[in-house]
């Protein structure tokens, strides 16, 4: 699984690519969570690119979430494909993490859940 | 077209199996023409199952994979040779209410509950023969 990171107005941008099965999950999850949480700012990640999710990449996704959560800043998913957001569904991470179809929404969704 | 389920991979446990059971079911399901969602769903849960074996059957030396389609349902029967284990005992987790309580971990088995129309499992076989059984079923649709 490849991953990019950039800054898109002060919140974090991270784009992952290929598949969060348990293998893949298991190579970067440590080095995805330490550049995200850190920087103590709210994140979105766009998973237009995952091809295949299963629960580790679920854990993975939650467990920036709560980590951002205790300093106050939030995580938003968006653009994932049909399969994806048919496990993201299933697992009803919906629930707690907000899941938007666009970049610009998921920006706005942490936004306003900072504010909150 | 329908079959029964057969044996399609016998597989030595480790990573490489979990990967090798996902790429044995989606040769047998393509002829079947069923559903793309299907096919994903079928993924995810023997990439659940078998992962599963590799984390927690430390002693399991084979796993073996066998699949049928009948009457518009997939059939998955995953079998090791490991110490009986019903994975499925576990009760359900919490359902997700905010992010602080969220649980983190075993969220796999859970997925294959919901991801399947039945999961079941058996102790099969005697003595040196005997085999830990999961059993699903997932509808096309």
């Amino acid at each position: 699984m490849e991953m990019q990171f950039s800054d898109v107005g002060g919140v974090t941008k991270a784009v992952l690519a290929g598949r969060m099965d348990s293998l893949s999950v298991g190579e970067v999850e440590t080095r995805f969570i330490s550049h995200i949480v850190p920087q103590e700012k709210s994140a979105v990640i766009d998973l237009s690119e995952v091809s295949f999710i299963a629960s580790l990449g679920i854990r993975m996704l939650l467990g920036t979430a709560r980590a951002l959560d205790r300093y106050g800043a939030r995580l938003a998913l968006f653009g994932a494909s049909g399969d994806v957001m048919d496990i993201i569904e299933t697992t009803a991470l919906t629930e707690i993490i907000p899941v938007v179809k666009t970049e610009a929404e998921a920006v706005a969704a942490v936004t306003e859940l900072s504010r909150s | 077209m329908d079959e029964a389920p057969k044996l399609i991979a016998r597989l030595a446990n480790g990573p490489a199996a979990i990967q090798q059971s996902r790429l044995a079911a989606v040769r047998f399901l393509e002829p079947f023409g069923i559903f793309a969602r299907t096919m994903n769903r079928v993924e995810v849960v023997l990439e659940e199952l078998v992962s599963n074996i590799m984390r927690h059957g430390k002693d399991v030396n084979v796993v073996t994979v066998a699949a049928g389609y009948r009457g518009g349902v997939v059939d998955l029967i995953v079998e090791d040779d490991g110490a009986a284990f019903d994975p499925l005992a576990h009760p359900e987790p919490d359902p997700f209410t905010n992010l602080a309580d969220a649980q983190l971990g075993g969220l796999g088995i859970p997925l294959v509950r919901r991801l399947t129309s039945s999961a079941r499992y058996d102790r099969v076989g005697s003595g040196s023969e005997s085999r830990n059984r999961i059993s699903v079923r997932i509808k096309n649709g």
